[in-house]
C-alpha cells in the first residue's frame, strides 16, 4: 500500500515536472558583463614572424591586433549596455596593446551587437571582419547562443566541457594567399561570455598566439589549496596506517 | 497464466527486497536523479547535453548521412555510423520528448543491469561470502545510487546499453562453455562495440592465452580465441556497408577519431593521455594527440596484456580480461567521463564478490567503488574552478591506476595466495 502511495506521488511528480519543462525552452540572452566592468587579456605567446607569413605585415598594423606581443596586455571598459528586443550591444573604451604597467589614456572606442536571438541571422555567420576570428565576447548563455548560431564551415561550436569554438581555416580559404598555412584556432568562453583564452595553431600543433583573460575568480587559489592540502593529508594517513599495520604484523 | 504467475513472483521478489532499507533508498534515490535530469536537461543543459548530438546525428543520418561526421553538432560525433540509426526514432519523436524516452529505455536498462549483475554475482560468488543477499543487495544498490548514474541521465548518454550488453556477455561466458555460445556471447559484445566503441580496447583480453611459468606450458586455443575475436567484430563490419556505399563517411571517421594533427582544448577528462595533453595545451606546447594515445595505450595496455598472459588462475579469468580492458580504455583514451564508471562499476561489485571475503585487494577494489560512485563527478567540479591554473582532474586517474594495480595483483596471485593475504 505504502509502496503505491509512493509510485503514485513519483507519477504526479513527474508529470507535473514534464509540463513544465516543455515551457521553458527558449533561452533569453544576455550581455553577462556589466556596464562599469574592466576586461584584461594578456598575450603570453605572439611570434610576428609566423603571422607575417600567413597575413602578411599588415596583420598588427590596425584593429585589436595593433601592437600585439608577448607580454602586453589589452584593455577593454565597459561603458554602457543596450537590451533591447532584437538586440544586445555593448559599448566599451579600449586601451591597446602594452607592456606598460598604467594604462593612461584610451585608444579607442567601439562596439560589439549582436542579434537577441541568435536564430534570427539570415545569413550563415563566419567572423571574418574580425582579424582574430573569434569574438572576444558572446552573450550569455554562451554555449547555447554559439549553438544556435548558424555558422560557416570554419567553425565548430564543441559545448561539452568549456564554451568553446574551434576554428579551421585552410589555405587561400579567405582570399588567394591568405591565409598562407593552414590555420586552427581554440577560442573558449568563461560563463560571462567573455574570451578566456584564445589559442592560435599552425601545423603540427604549433602556438603562434595565445591570448588568456587575465582574471582569477577569488575562489581559484583557496580550491586549488584545498585540494591538494586535502591529497597530501590522505597520502600522509595511508602512510602513517601502512606503517602503523606493519609494525602490528 | 504464465504470465500472471511472473508477475506475480515479480511482486513478491520487489515486497521482500522493500523491506530491506538501502533498497528503498536506492529506488526512491534513482527515482530522484531521473526526473532531476529531465528537469535540468530541458530547461539548463539542452545545449550541452550528449542527447543533443545524438538526436542530431539521428536527423543526419535520416536526411544525409554522408554529412555525419561534417555537421557541425556541439560536439563531434565520433561513433560507428550503425549507432546514429539507433536514434533515428528519438528524432522524430522532436527533441523533448525523445530525451524522456531516452531515459525511460535507460531506467529500463538499469532494472535489468541490477538482475543480470545479481545473477553473475550469485554464480560467482566465494564460498566464504554471507550467504544471505544483504550484502549482494548493498552493492548493487550503491550502483543505483552512485553520481555517475544522475551524471549520465542528465548527458542522455548510451552507456547502460553498454553496461547491459557488457554483463549479458559477461554471464553467458560465465555460464556456457562451448564454442557456439562464445561466439553467441562475443557477438553482443561487438554490439555493444557498434554501437559505442568503449570496449574496444576489451578485444585482445577475449583470446584464450596464458604463460605457465611454473608448469613451464603455455594454454593457446587458437579457435577458441579466434571465434570471439570473429564474433566481436562481425557486428562491427556491417559499418563497412555504409563505408562503402557513402564513401565520404570513411573519411569523416578517420579524420574525427584519428587526424593526430588536431589540436584538443584542455577538459576534466580522467585519462592519463587527456591529462598529458592538457599539460601541452596549458603551456602552448606543440604535441600530437595520437604519438600520445599510442604512448600511453602502448605502456599501460602492455602491461596490462603482460599481466593477462601470465596471470596465474583460468577459473573466472573472463571477469579479469573484462576489468582489465576497461580500466586500459578509461586510463588511456582521451575521453573519460565519469558516465564511462557505470561499465567499470559492476565489474568491480563483480570482483569483489569473486574474492575471497577478507582480502586485502578487495579492500582495495571497494575504496575505488566507493570513490567512483560517489567521489569521482565532485572532482570534475573542483576542474572546474581551478583550471585556470591547475588543469589536471588527477585524482580520479590515481584511483584507477590503484584499480589497475589492484586486479593486477588479483591476476598474478595464484588464488591460494590471494586466500593467505586474507
Amino acid at each position: 500500500m505504502r509502496f503505491k502511495f509512493i509510485l503514485l506521488n513519483f507519477m504526479f511528480l513527474f508529470l507535473f515536472l514534464s509540463s513544465f519543462t516543455s515551457n521553458v525552452n527558449a533561452s533569453e540572452y544576455q550581455t553577462g558583463v556589466k556596464s562599469g566592468q574592466e576586461l584584461v587579456w594578456k598575450c603570453n605567446v605572439c611570434n610576428k614572424i609566423e603571422m607575417d607569413k600567413i597575413f602578411g605585415p599588415e596583420w598588427d598594423d590596425s584593429g585589436i591586433f595593433k601592437n600585439l606581443s608577448k607580454g602586453t596586455r589589452m584593455k577593454w571598459n565597459i561603458s554602457a549596455l543596450e537590451l533591447t528586443e532584437t538586440f544586445l550591444i555593448i559599448y566599451f573604451s579600449i586601451w591597446e596593446w602594452t607592456s606598460e604597467n598604467i594604462w593612461g589614456i584610451e585608444n579607442n572606442d567601439s562596439q560589439i551587437t549582436y542579434l537577441s536571438n541568435p536564430k534570427d541571422y539570415s545569413q550563415v555567420l563566419n567572423f571574418s571582419q574580425y582579424s582574430y576570428f573569434v569574438p572576444f565576447w558572446f552573450p550569455i548563455p554562451v554555449g547555447d547562443y554559439m549553438g544556435e548560431l548558424s555558422l560557416n564551415e570554419w567553425y565548430n561550436v564543441d559545448n561539452r566541457v568549456l564554451p568553446t569554438l574551434n576554428v579551421d581555416i585552410k589555405e587561400n580559404e579567405i582570399s588567394p594567399g591568405v591565409p598562407s598555412k593552414d590555420i586552427k584556432i581554440i577560442a573558449i568562453y568563461n560563463d560571462q561570455g567573455i574570451l578566456n583564452s584564445y589559442k592560435f595553431y599552425i601545423k603540427g600543433n604549433i602556438v603562434i598566439l595565445d591570448i588568456a583573460f587575465d582574471f582569477l575568480p577569488i575562489y581559484v587559489i583557496p580550491t586549488l589549496i584545498g585540494l591538494l592540502c586535502v591529497f597530501a593529508l590522505s597520502i600522509l594517513l595511508f602512510v602513517f596506517r601502512k606503517r602503523k599495520s606493519v609494525r602490528r604484523k | 497464466m504464465n504470465l500472471n504467475i511472473y508477475w506475480a513472483r515479480i511482486k513478491n521478489r520487489f515486497r521482500e527486497l522493500w523491506e530491506y532499507k538501502i533498497f528503498r533508498i536506492a529506488i526512491i534515490w534513482h527515482l530522484i536523479y531521473f526526473l532531476l535530469s529531465i528537469v535540468l536537461t530541458l530547461n539548463f543543459f539542452r545545449y550541452q547535453t550528449d542527447f543533443r548530438v545524438y538526436f542530431m546525428a539521428g536527423e543526419v543520418f535520416l536526411h544525409d548521412i554522408n554529412d555525419l561526421y561534417t555537421f557541425d553538432f556541439t560536439c563531434p560525433f565520433r561513433y560507428l555510423p550503425i549507432s546514429a540509426a539507433l536514434f533515428v526514432p528519438f528524432f522524430l519523436m522532436g527533441f523533448d520528448l525523445g530525451f524522456i524516452v531516452f531515459n525511460i529505455f535507460n531506467l529500463i536498462l538499469n532494472i535489468f543491469i541490477c538482475l543480470i549483475l545479481y545473477k553473475i554475482i550469485i554464480l560467482i560468488r566465494k564460498e566464504d561470502h554471507e550467504k544471505d543477499n544483504k550484502k549482494v543487495i548493498f552493492y548493487i544498490c550503491i550502483f543505483l545510487i552512485g553520481l555517475p548514474q544522475l551524471y549520465n541521465y542528465v548527458l542522455g548518454q548510451i552507456n547502460l546499453y553498454i553496461t547491459f550488453l557488457l554483463l549479458v556477455s559477461l554471464y553467458l561466458f560465465l555460464v556456457h562453455k562451448d564454442l557456439k555460445w562464445d561466439l553467441f556471447s562475443s557477438v553482443i559484445l561487438g554490439i555493444s562495440i557498434i554501437i559505442k566503441p568503449s570496449l574496444f580496447l576489451l578485444i585482445p583480453f577475449l583470446m584464450v592465452f596464458q604463460i605457465d611459468f611454473k608448469k613451464r606450458k603455455i594454454n593457446f586455443d587458437f579457435f577458441r580465441g579466434l571465434i570471439r575475436i570473429i564474433g566481436v567484430l562481425a557486428p562491427a563490419f556491417f559499418n563497412f556497408i555504409f563505408f562503402f556505399l557513402y564513401p565520404p563517411l570513411l573519411k569523416g571517421f578517420l579524420d574525427t577519431n584519428f587526424a593526430g594533427d588536431n589540436p584538443i582544448a584542455q577538459s576534466f577528462s580522467f585519462s592519463i593521455s587527456q591529462l598529458i595533453t592538457n599539460f601541452y595545451y596549458f603551456y602552448s606546447i606543440p604535441f600530437n594527440q595520437i604519438f600520445i594515445l599510442v604512448g600511453v595505450i602502448g605502456i599501460i595496455g602492455g602491461f596490462g596484456f603482460l599481466i593477462f598472459i601470465f596471470r596465474r588462475f583460468e577459473d573466472n579469468s573472463i571477469i579479469f580480461s573484462y576489468a582489465i580492458g576497461i580500466l586500459i580504455m578509461l586510463l588511456a583514451y582521451f575521453d573519460s567521463w565519469d558516465h564511462h564508471l557505470l561499465n567499470l562499476i559492476p565489474i568491480l561489485i563483480i570482483i569483489i564478490f569473486n574474492l575471497p571475503k577478507h582480502s586485502k585487494i578487495k579492500g582495495t577494489i571497494t575504496y575505488s567503488l566507493f570513490f567512483f560512485s560517489f567521489f569521482s563527478l565532485i572532482f570534475s567540479g573542483i576542474w572546474m574552478q581551478t583550471f585556470q591554473v591547475f588543469p589536471y582532474n588527477f585524482v580520479p586517474t590515481l584511483f584507477l591506476l590503484i584499480t589497475f594495480y589492484g586486479i593486477s595483483k588479483y591476476g598474478v596471485l595464484k588464488e591460494k595466495q590471494i586466500d593467505m593475504e586474507s
